[in-house]
């Protein structure tokens, strides 16, 4: 898995040699500095204008805080009654994490079922998980609207967290591809050893599994922590719903510093996660992108 | 054997979903339940009530506040109701009633009221109470009421009077015409040149008014509405409505009283208003919160009358909003429901608790209306004219408050840039030109509302 | 399918341990697929042919034949939305050529690739919700983007209140978000090409122009296609973009409605059968383009 996409072997070599190379690099990296300006210059005026005293400033500066730095911003964000970030934030974190960890762990469980074991209807049951990979979310979330308001779960986080506990039909997908390379000859002894098939899985498959296992319960946080339409059909106050919503209410009311203050705070969590995982994250997307 | 199991659990289970889709249940304990929408601080006061109210009777009342906005509180609701678990008490508009009632979810509640004799409900304002009335059944109980009336700013009127630019012929908004005794009325073409007077250089603005909330004004004084009488047909295309709507228009591109349109966009009225800079804009009763906060060297406002149409004897309106409660009709214990609804609208804790403390309503009972005006304590300047503007009759409810839903209405708001014109957009017709595209495909939009209604009334007999 | 379960597949008989055990731990996914997508799917499927209200269920609304289907092709608001939602999509095709290209430089072996190969990345990371907000405040009439241009002389305008920049704002946006991701697995396809083709090709005398045409170009093409097939089915359900890019206090909203912003709308109005109706309109495009990405694949397969 790892070494998937090295960076060591330049397909592309410049035709005059040396010193056209020379030349085609220094151009490439021109190109690819500017373009990383583009890239970052968006979020990183968000930053600024975050920190910004008041809009009054942002309209004379609009590009770095003029004179002081508001700090107080993010602090009043969290105090704010417009805006009861701490909830949200709570309410992000509780859809994302122990959600998904269990139903990583599901989808675990089941593509262990499809890449090692045998039983009737396989093939069919597979195919069957795979169509849901067609199903456009706008398609289904009408009845699942009135399906959650039977169980009385609007406005809960309830919509959010039980489906996701019942697996993730990609992430089976993947990790039945993955399995495919773990040796049967370790289930086999296990079972000689009398173990049942859900020892096995835990004590043996789950650690085997565990890296790329963990690079996409990372993936799928992000998605998860990202999540708009969802939380807004169901009414869930999550992160990215209040934070639109605190922009719609004092849009008008010249609290723009605040807004993107409330929308850093909504990135922290992906971009610490995304510093600290980089090289597992862009791995396992090259992986389970192209070549399923 | 294990393919019959397997095919079992299958339809079971599809089963099980397919009912889960079809419908649902309910319980009870002896206490009710009050669902409403409402902003920290509004919470906190309406919790006062509730425990009160639990100290004086022994029923416990729990409160179950969405601290969004309205939106998600209909969300919420829809969701009760469709889950057959609605709440005991619930904020109920009017507007939304209609669609419950079609849904058997409002319990005519005529005979409890009139069984209670703790509190006074006659004392509440008849018009409100009327609107809850639905063929002699009485399906919820006002609550506050809104009304969104002009506000002046006179720390910019002052200093144009002082400079020599205001209008002569035209009185202050805080002045009472003579001629009638009350606070002064501006017609159209007053309204204008005072706002226009007020206009100096990039520092002050006349006005700039929200399309979405303040035409009403311009439409309903020209003699003009919406709809027809049975609320069946739009009725934009009369003569009364253009010249409404031209007006209106024309006070923000023609007659000086508004900056160049790219101003508006750069940072817009409301904005304006509340940093000081604007003479006029709509004061909503829901607003009185928020503006005491502002600077008081840039802003000092006070309640005004919304201008009338120029022609002699026309008057002038605005539209009221307003919310009541409503009980369940799956409700275990609608006597106590009704006990505390009343207790919640009518009693001097009322009173004493949500208008006078919080501030956070206007008083709904006619007896209270007096004290009210008279309290120094309570904002803005002119503030009695909330209360006057509807019990004389200078309110009229939002159009969409008798239809099913407002996709007709949208449709009207969601097209104007067509005579506005915009950022490399020129305006594609005259006020005139707009009105007679968009009325047919407005009818459209209200037939297909009324048809849905009719399919309601049809399944709910 | 069953290739890898090597041992295990030369026992002739099923072991009943073994299949209860494998039923059970499949069981959890197939109910997840069942409640939550196929049922919802056949709902509102059966929906879309009635006047379903939503406070109903389903099934006690009347049935009204394809007059809701009728009705949408009629709704001069619904041909807009799709025009509007097409005109996105154009995004996918510049977003395509700019990271394959990109992923040209970054696979120079360059010192420092993997930084910009970071950088890059880092708007697809991002929640939308946020990006979509910072995008609004920064092509405000007062905001940076306009204030950069008067420093380079040329005025701005209100972007977002105009009925084509507005939706070029959308495209920007999507392209900047997304670049990083299709950047990536171009670079993966990159390196999936052999070097020996390409030497081969120069000692034909082929110009770097003609090996990009000949060798790059035709040797990425299944990472082209996939992200032209999921470009399309994410561009038919735009949806957060749409709703957020505009200022709360935006007169007019129909230049960047698109298809599924209108479904919430009809939704939001009561028209849940007709709003499943749009829905399912949505979902036979996205069929389409996923089945012809599975027949394409096939096909390349054999």
């Amino acid at each position: 898995m790892e070494r998937k996409i090295g960076l060591k072997t330049p397909i592309f070599k410049t035709r005059g040699g040396n010193r056209g190379k020379r030349a085609g690099d220094a151009a490439a990296y021109a190109i690819l500095v500017i373009g990383s300006v583009v890239m970052l210059i968006p979020l990183l005026w968000m930053l600024g204008a975050s920190l910004q005293p008041s809009f009054a400033h942002l309209l004379v500066s609009p590009f770095y805080p003029s004179g002081q730095w508001r700090f107080a911003n993010y602090a009043d964000i969290f105090t704010n009654a417009y805006i009861s970030l701490p909830k949200a934030f709570g309410l992000s974190v509780l859809v994302a994490v122990p959600a998904v960890v269990a139903g990583s762990y599901v989808s675990g469980l089941t593509a262990f079922a499809f890449g090692k074991l045998r039983f009737k209807f396989k093939r069919t049951i597979f195919l069957l998980l795979l169509g849901v990979l067609m199903i456009p979310y706008p398609a289904i979330m009408l009845p699942l609207y009135k399906l959650y308001a039977n169980f009385g779960w609007i406005g809960t986080p309830l919509p959010l967290i039980v489906p996701k506990i019942f697996g993730n039909v990609a992430m089976v997908f993947f990790l039945r591809q993955y399995l495919a390379n773990v040796n049967d000859s370790i289930i086999d002894s296990a079972k000689i050893d009398g173990c049942g098939y859900f020892r096995i899985f835990n004590s043996m498959i789950l650690p085997l599994i565990v890296p790329a296992l963990a690079a996409q319960v990372i993936l799928w946080f992000m998605g998860v922590w990202n999540d708009y339409l969802p939380a807004y059909m169901y009414d869930v106050q999550t992160l990215p719903i209040v934070v639109a919503k605190y922009n719609s209410d004092v849009a008008m009311q010249n609290e723009i510093p605040k807004v993107m203050a409330a929308s850093v705070v909504s990135l922290i969590p992906v971009l610490i996660v995304f510093v600290v995982f980089q090289r597992w994250i862009i791995e396992s997307v090259v992986l389970s992108g192209v070549k399923e | 054997m294990k393919k019959k199991l397997l095919s079992f659990i299958l339809c079971a289970f599809l089963a099980v979903a397919a009912f889960a889709f079809a419908g649902c249940g309910n319980k009870n304990d002896g206490s009710i339940t009050l669902f409403v929408y409402a902003q920290a601080h509004e919470e906190a006061a309406i919790r006062q009530m509730a425990a009160k109210y639990t100290e004086k009777t022994g029923t416990v009342v729990n409160v179950n506040a969405v601290s969004a906005e309205s939106e998600s509180y209909w969300t919420k609701l829809k969701s009760y109701a469709s889950s057959k678990s609605m709440p005991d008490i619930f904020y109920m508009g009017p507007g939304q009633m209609e669609y419950y009632l079609n849904n058997n979810q409002l319990m005519d509640i005529g005979s409890y009221i009139s069984a209670n004799t703790e509190y006074d409900y006659e004392d509440l304002y008849g018009e409100l109470r009327d609107e809850y009335v639905v063929d002699g059944k009485t399906y919820g109980i006002p609550g506050s009421f809104s009304v969104y009336p002009m506000g002046y700013n006179r720390v910019i009127i002052d200093q144009i009077i002082e400079a020599g630019w205001w209008p002569s012929d035209v009185l202050p908004p805080w002045e009472d015409d003579p001629a009638t005794g009350k606070q002064v009325v501006y017609t159209w073409d007053q309204f204008s040149r005072a706002a226009a007077a007020c206009t100096v250089g990039t520092d002050w603005y006349g006005t700039g008014l929200l399309e979405r909330w303040a035409l009403h004004s311009w439409i309903w004084t020209a003699g003009a509405d919406w709809l027809n009488a049975d609320k069946t047909k739009v009725t934009v295309t009369t003569p009364e409505f253009r010249k409404g709507l031209k007006d209106f228009y024309e006070l923000h591109r023609t007659r000086g009283a508004v900056q160049g349109v790219d101003s508006e966009s750069a940072m817009n009225h409301y904005q304006r208003w509340l940093n000081g800079q604007e003479a006029f804009f709509n004061v909503g009763t829901w607003d009185v919160g928020g503006f005491d906060k502002l600077n008081s060297n840039k802003i000092e406002y006070g309640i005004m009358p919304c201008p009338r149409s120029d022609d002699p004897g026309s008057e002038w309106y605005t539209y009221s909003a307003f919310l009541g409660y409503s009980v369940a009709q799956t409700s275990k214990n609608p006597e106590k429901a009704v006990d505390f609804i009343l207790y919640y609208t009518t009693s001097q804790d009322a009173y004493d608790i949500l208008v006078k403390e919080n501030k956070i309503i206007l008083p709904a009972t006619q007896s209270k209306q007096q004290t009210y005006i008279d309290d120094p304590d309570i904002t803005p300047v002119g503030k009695e004219l909330f209360l006057t503007a509807m019990s004389e009759g200078h309110t009229k409810r939002l159009p969409t408050t008798y239809t099913y839903n407002s996709e007709w209405f949208d449709f009207f708001y969601a097209n104007t840039t067509e005579f506005w014109g915009g950022p490399g957009l020129a305006p594609k017709y005259t006020t005139d030109e707009y009105l007679d595209w968009v009325e047919p495909q407005m009818q459209e939009r209200l037939d297909r509302a009324l048809e849905q209604k009719a399919q309601d009334e049809a399944r709910r007999k | 399918m069953d290739s890898g379960n090597g041992q295990l597949n030369k026992r002739r008989r099923l072991g009943g341990r073994e299949q209860v055990s494998a039923y059970l731990f499949v069981l959890p996914a197939v109910l997840g697929v069942l409640i939550f997508y196929f049922v919802p799917l056949l709902v509102s499927f059966f929906g879309s042919f009635t006047n379903w209200g939503g406070l109903e269920g389903v099934f006690d609304a009347s049935f009204v034949g394809f007059k809701n289907y009728a009705g949408i092709l009629k709704d001069p608001y619904f041909g807009q939305a799709v025009l509007n939602t097409l005109f996105t999509m154009i995004g996918i095709p510049i977003g395509i050529t700019l990271s394959l290209l990109l992923a040209l430089l970054l696979n120079r072996g360059l010192k420092g690739t993997n930084v910009f190969r970071v950088v890059y990345y880092v708007p697809v990371v991002c929640g939308i919700v946020a990006i979509t907000l910072m995008w609004q405040n920064f092509l405000a009439p007062n905001g940076p983007f306009n204030k950069l241009l008067e420093k380079m002389g040329i005025a701005g305008m209100d972007w977002l209140a105009h009925r084509v920049w507005a939706k070029v704002a959308i495209v920007v946006m999507c392209v900047w978000k997304g670049l990083g991701y299709s950047t990536l697995l171009y670079i993966a396809g990159l390196q999936g090409v052999p070097r020996t083709y390409y030497e081969a090709a120069k000692l034909d005398g082929a110009g770097g122009m003609q090996l990009f045409f000949k060798i790059t170009v035709p040797l990425v093409r299944p990472v082209t296609f996939f992200l032209f097939v999921t470009g399309i089915i994410t561009g038919a359900q735009l949806f957060t973009e749409a709703q957020l890019i505009l200022p709360a206090a935006s007169r007019n909203q129909n230049y960047v409605k698109t298809v599924v912003l209108y479904l919430y709308e009809q939704f939001g109005y009561g028209y849940v059968g007709y709003a499943s109706a749009v829905a399912w309109l949505l979902a036979v495009v996205v069929f389409a383009a996923t089945g012809l990405q599975f027949a394409l694949e096939g096909r390349k397969k054999d």
